[in-house]
């Protein structure tokens, strides 16, 4: 059965192995499937060949009736092995060429690549976008060049997705640059092939969106244009974020308390405790939301550090304040 | 090593030109085999210290390969999978692939190929040998007391801030790579001494190949004795080298390991080529030897290689930092497979001519003939950089090296077989004999080529977990390594059993002699 599926992807073309995802076999999700494959169906032709070329002789020649002359060392013996040599160093030439053509291909990044920063901290990975946006699974553009700009961390690791054919390590605090371009959309696995660390199994998501789909989802996280005045703003994230979903502007009670008058009162903390309100304290809300949590209320709030580009913490702030 | 060489020259030259003086009289080993100067008896003490290192190497294998099937419930911790890792890897590279051959083959038929009585310098190998004995106490206490958990490569920043006391394996591993070096400046000296006596034979390819494994094992030792020194430092808290805080320290140390282990796979190659040549020749007949210019041309290209390969493709291999070393690392390590295509030639002409009978060290010979192009093989796609950048760092390369490492393992049993019936005059089954090579073989062939598998679709190394939905693999890899293990246990089984017939007629046959 193994064996089988061994031949299947020996024999199968490489091109073929995008629809083979399923069964267990990796699909062709980026530009360097297709030359990768077919450098590893290569060497393995090559390989098997050989192998077999090799083993069937030894067979041959150990089941071969015995004979008491020997031409061996007459003198063609040498010629034969130059000529051995000669056939397989210009074999190993090729390789040498073909592959390094294809690796170069790897690492050089074109221009004008989406930039995304790729980090591996003790809780999992994080991705950071251009608009400071820090998401948990990398999410990638369809046929667009990415370029991953990886941070080294206080162990090393390697960023591995075997779907998109990349393995880069990445050295201990050391930064270093990949690049990859998705030619197929779906859910691939993302590994940190750190070793030995406590971080092995770091894993998360590497999605590539469809045509269009990723547009959709970077408006989605990049809420409002940073360049609006401050409290309008601070107005289309509270829109936009989901805020007006719990802080309501008119004094209703919701599931969190109202920004109406929010500058005018004190607030009582879950401990007893009294805030005078200020910016700060509306920063440190937002962004770690569950450090003070109003009496009365649950502490439901999701946080917000790394998920809020810092105008837009500031248009906030300057939003609830404008509601006295 | 220097002092060690430059203490001794009155002595050497004084026992290479009258070698019988260095035979002790026989009654005075005796009791003292611990310290005997004979080379046989050397040779023999090193064969009792690799068998226990493989014995438990094995066993530590064939646990780690039945983890997976065992699933969760088994209790092994990630931690403890790691600490069998290491101790598995570590028993097996330094008291297991790299001495085998050199010590105990090595010192047995060495004197006699190239026509002297004894080693150049007994002492040195009796030194050689009690580093190496050293070297496994170390080991063992490591192992009873706490387990390195850092690899069978000391991998910093890990070797550095983990807080099992790696020390005992460093210093194991100092003592192993010493006592390479001490024995390998003995057989090259051996040969290079007896070129001056009135016996001197021309040198055969296994001479030729020795050598070279001797001497790329003896310029590899200081890098990882400095290395481990300076990790040993790190840990006592006098160097700050390698401290978890020094930007890219990791790739120095990883740099400057890789350059030992390429050297030290380049000697465990050479020295599969030495037994196996022996063993081949042996089999063809003497008028049927292979003319031994093409293939010693190709062991000095072969050391060459593996020096220049070395740095090149250790700084290339792990960080990707610099293109041109990259590049030439690859070229190299790829130039570097052409001797072994010459090799392989050389031994299927002299097979296809051989005039004796196939015997079962024949099968091992044959054995490691297959895993040495299996190991080139592969090489050639982590040496290629269009995959080998993609494959470095996932289990493809440890199935790589556990080509070689295994195949080093087959050519030693193969020698082993070939001298056991002048070494103890037990006569082998060869039915068991072929079985346990064929067992070995497969079962090496069933373990390591779903790694090969595997890295290609990602699976990182020395990583607990598969990648997802391949369990299905690790089915074969455990049958594999059962197979294996059975094969190396029946070999063993087969020696010891005939070595113990051959006592037991010896006995009764005195017994008749007296009656």
């Amino acid at each position: 059965m193994n064996a089988l599926a061994l031949l299947a992807l020996l024999a199968g073309p490489a091109g073929s192995a995008g629809s083979a995802g399923s069964d267990g076999w990796l699909p062709n999700a980026s530009t360097f499937a297709a030359p990768i494959d077919r450098t590893f169906l290569m060497s393995s032709w090559v390989a098997l060949f050989l192998f077999v070329l090799l083993v069937g002789a030894l067979v041959l020649a150990l089941l071969a009736p015995r004979r008491d002359a020997g031409a061996w060392a007459d003198g063609k013996g040498g010629k034969w092995m130059g000529a051995l040599a000669l056939g397989a160093g210009l074999t190993l030439a090729g390789f040498f060429v073909h592959g390094t053509f294809v690796w170069a291909d790897t690492q050089v990044t074109p221009r004008g690549a989406l930039t995304i920063q790729v980090a591996l901290e003790d809780k999992g990975w994080s991705f950071t976008y251009p608009n400071g946006y820090v998401a948990t699974d990398l999410h990638l553009p369809l046929d667009r060049p990415v370029k991953l700009a990886l941070r080294g961390a206080s162990e090393p690791y390697t960023f591995s997705a075997p779907a998109l054919r990349v393995q880069v390590p990445v050295a201990l605090g050391a930064n270093r640059d990949a690049w990859i371009q998705p030619t197929l959309a779906g859910e691939y696995e993302l590994r940190s092939a750190a070793n030995p660390s406590r971080r092995a199994h770091a894993s998360a998501s590497a999605i590539v969106h469809a045509e269009g789909a990723y547009d959709t989802w970077y408006q989605n996280i990049s809420g409002p244009p940073l360049d609006l005045p401050p409290i309008e703003l601070g107005q289309r994230s509270y829109e936009m974020r989901g805020c007006a979903q719990c802080h309501s502007l008119d004094g209703a009670k919701n599931a969190g308390p109202t920004f109406a008058g929010f500058m005018t009162r004190q607030h009582v903390l879950a401990d007893g405790t009294v805030v005078e309100p200020s910016a700060d304290y509306i920063k440190e809300s937002i962004l770690d939301s569950q450090a003070k949590v109003v009496q009365g209320f649950e502490p439901v709030m999701p946080v917000f550090r790394g998920r809020l580009h810092d105008l837009e913490v500031a248009g906030l702030i300057a939003f609830i304040q404008s509601r006295k | 090593m220097e002092a060690v060489r430059n203490a001794e020259p009155a002595r050497t030259t004084r026992d290479v030109a009258r070698p019988a003086d260095v035979r002790p009289p026989a009654e005075s080993h005796g009791e003292l085999w611990l310290f005997t100067l004979d080379h046989k008896r050397l040779a023999a003490m090193h064969a009792i210290l690799i068998g226990l290192a493989l014995v438990a190497g094995l066993f530590l294998a064939a646990g780690l390969a039945m983890q997976p099937i065992a699933g969760r419930g088994s209790g092994a911790s990630a931690e403890t999978l790691r600490r069998i890792y290491s101790m598995h890897g570590l028993a097996l590279t330094f008291l297991v692939a790299l001495p085998a051959i050199p010590t105990v083959l090595g010192n047995w038929l060495l004197p006699e190929r190239c026509g002297v009585r004894e080693m150049a310098w007994p002492r040195v190998n009796l030194f050689s040998f009690h580093l190496l004995a050293a070297s496994l106490a170390l080991f063992v206490i490591a192992f009873l007391a706490a387990p390195s958990d850092a690899g069978w490569s000391f991998d910093a920043p890990f070797s550095v801030t983990t807080n099992a006391p790696i020390a005992w394996s460093a210093f194991a591993a100092i003592c192993a790579v010493l006592s390479f070096a001490c024995s390998g400046a003995n057989l090259l000296a051996t040969i290079a001494f007896s070129r001056r006596e009135a016996s001197a034979k021309p040198l055969p390819l296994f001479a030729w190949a020795l050598g070279g494994s001797a001497l790329v094992q003896m310029l590899a030792a200081p890098v990882l004795v400095a290395l481990l020194s300076i990790l040993l430092a790190q840990r006592g808290g006098t160097s700050d080298v390698l401290a978890p805080t020094t930007v890219g320290s990791d790739v120095a140390f990883a740099t400057w390991f890789s350059v030992w282990s390429y050297a030290a796979s380049g000697a465990v190659a050479l020295a599969i080529v030495a037994i196996v040549s022996e063993v081949v020749d042996a089999h063809a007949g003497e008028e049927n030897a292979p003319a031994a210019r093409a293939p010693s041309a190709a062991v000095i290209g072969a050391c060459v290689l593996a020096f220049a390969g070395a740095g090149a493709q250790g700084i290339g291999s792990r960080t990707g930092t610099s293109v041109g070393i990259s590049v030439a690392g690859s070229a190299l390590a790829l130039l570097a497979l052409t001797p072994i295509a010459v090799w392989c030639a050389t031994w299927v002409g002299a097979l296809a001519r051989r005039n004796q009978a196939a015997s079962s060290s024949l099968g091992f010979a044959i054995a490691a003939i297959v895993l040495l192009a299996a190991s080139a093989l592969s090489s050639l796609f982590l040496a290629s950089l269009g995959s080998g950048a993609y494959l470095a760092s996932t289990t493809f390369a440890p199935a790589q090296m556990h080509f070689l490492a295994l195949g080093a393992v087959c050519a030693f049993l193969a020698g082993i077989h070939h001298l056991w019936a002048r070494w103890t005059g037990g006569v082998l089954r060869e039915s068991w004999g072929w079985m346990s090579c064929l067992l070995v073989l497969g079962g090496v062939l069933l373990v390591c080529v779903p790694q090969l598998v595997l890295g290609y679709l990602g699976q990182p190394h020395r990583s607990e977990t598969l990648v997802t939905g391949e369990a299905r693999w690790s089915v074969l890899a455990a049958l594999g390594a059962a197979a294996t293990v059975s094969g190396l246990l029946l070999a063993g089984w087969n020696l010891l059993a005939s070595a113990m017939d051959a006592r037991s007629t010896e006995a009764s046959s005195c017994q008749r002699g007296a009656a």
